[in-house]
């Protein structure tokens, strides 16, 4: 439904995004992760076009959105770092919602409010951070917008309205068919929901798949030989990340496992046993071979 | 309908799990037709419904539901919703078959660790096959 091609953009000397390539689908849920200081926010403000990226277009249903206005309308934001007007009251904030979204739905709105806790006449500047998160989704989601980007979402959520907020999600996700980016350091949370997700590092996109291939392709092999590993087996197979216990080598491969076995009997292994990964070992490894190792340092 | 049995949700994700969630969910239909909790005719909840009770993404529930009917598990009617099917034919089980000999070989290798005759084995082994048979029976009887 939107899609970002080329895109780039700097604020000083260093760009920050670097000719990225994304594409969100009607329907699916788009988890994006990367380390601090990645691009992830830049990337997020580029689609919504809170930015106009230094090369390259960003496009929903067609129509780019650095141009047309109404095409912004339909996509909603829920930043990080919210900048209400702070003395305006909740109550405000959604006057000033419904004047400036024509598909405001006012069914919805009464709906959800019974959700979150605060109250009308709570001004802004008093709310805490996660009531400000709550708030920012509550506008978005009467707003009804047709793609929805969220920065890092439940960061100051509590865990009962983190998973509240998550069900709305995929109920909106699978009720209306809207298009869901969704920026988290809790990749489990991701694991849950997303069907496709991408992989940030240093502004660009290291690695972009659906969940599922994802899972699919990448494998933790517990291997042992007779001996030790063979060279040509280290050679063949490209080893990268590698543990030892004994005997035993716990290997990871990026290639479809009964390919992988058929190749790595020729070795005559005396054990070979293939494990799932889960999204945040899959993350740790890739990003890893990108030379953003976390070193273990130990205090 | 809410897909609720016992007051437990019915499908059993772990969200912390390795394994897929879609083969999870696949797993745990399974699991419940051969236990003979779901049975032929039975209505599932749709596509929709499992995402929200379960919180989960709709594409994967979708994909899961897919390959159930690839199997031969549950037939979708349009208009109507999916169900188990009247007469499961299981099909394509072949490398699933071979998944599961991979595991069973490494309860066996546990059990001769732990000093388990051949003999012992195959007794403790029909014990089972009797009690799930037992259960799936006796759930017979009352309806």
């Amino acid at each position: 439904m939107i899609k970002g091609e080329n895109i780039s953009k700097k604020y000083s000397e260093a760009p920050v995004v670097k000719n990225v390539d994304i594409e969100l689908k009607e329907g699916s849920i788009y988890g994006l992760i990367g380390p601090n200081g990645a691009g992830k926010t830049t990337l997020i403000k580029l689609l919504c076009g809170i930015y106009a990226p230094d090369e390259g277009t960003i496009r929903l249903q067609d129509k780019n959105i650095s141009v047309s206005k109404d095409i912004r309308s339909m996509i909603g934001y829920v930043p990080d770092n919210l900048n209400f007007y702070p003395t305006f009251t909740v109550k405000d904030m959604k006057e000033f919602y419904k004047g400036m979204n024509s598909s405001w739905n006012e069914d919805r709105y009464k709906l959800l409010r019974e959700i979150f806790s605060f109250s009308d006449k709570k001004r802004i500047k008093h709310l805490s951070k996660g009531m400000k998160t709550q708030l920012s989704i509550l506008m978005t989601l009467s707003s009804m917008p047709k793609v929805i980007l969220m920065d890092e979402p439940t960061s100051g959520l509590d865990p009962f309205v983190r998973r509240e907020v998550l069900n709305l999600i995929v109920q909106d996700v699978s009720s209306r068919g809207t298009s869901v980016l969704i920026s988290t350091h809790n990749i489990s949370e991701l694991e849950q929901i997303s069907d496709r997700v991408g992989f940030m590092d240093k502004g660009k996109m290291v690695l972009q798949e659906d969940m599922d291939d994802l899972k699919f392709r990448f494998k933790k092999v517990q291997i042992a030989f007779e001996d030790v590993m063979p060279l040509e087996f280290e050679k063949e197979f490209n080893i990268v990340s590698l543990k030892k216990y004994g005997k035993v080598y716990e290997i990871i491969i990026d290639e479809h496992y009964e390919l992988f076995k058929t190749r790595a009997l020729n070795y005559k292994p005396i054990l070979m046993e293939k494990m799932d990964m889960t999204l945040e070992e899959i993350f740790i490894y890739r990003m890893g071979g990108e030379g953003y190792a976390v070193k273990e340092i130990a205090i | 309908m809410s897909f609720l049995y016992g007051g437990e949700n019915m499908v059993k994700i772990d969200i912390r799990s390795r394994t897929p969630i879609y083969e999870q969910i696949i797993e745990s239909i399974r699991e419940m037709v051969v236990k003979g909790v779901l049975r032929p005719s039975d209505k599932l909840p749709s596509v929709r419904e499992m995402a929200k009770d379960m919180t989960l993404n709709p594409n994967t529930v979708q994909k899961a539901y897919q390959e159930l009917e690839r199997q031969g598990l549950i037939c979708t009617v349009r208009g109507r919703g999916t169900f188990i099917c009247e007469d499961i034919k299981p099909k394509d089980q072949e490398e699933k078959i071979n998944e599961l000999l991979v595991e069973m070989k490494k309860l066996l290798v546990a059990a001769i660790y732990l000093g388990l005759k051949k003999e012992e084995v195959i007794v403790e082994i029909e014990k089972l096959y009797e009690e799930i048979r037992e259960v799936r029976e006796g759930k017979d009887d009352k309806r």
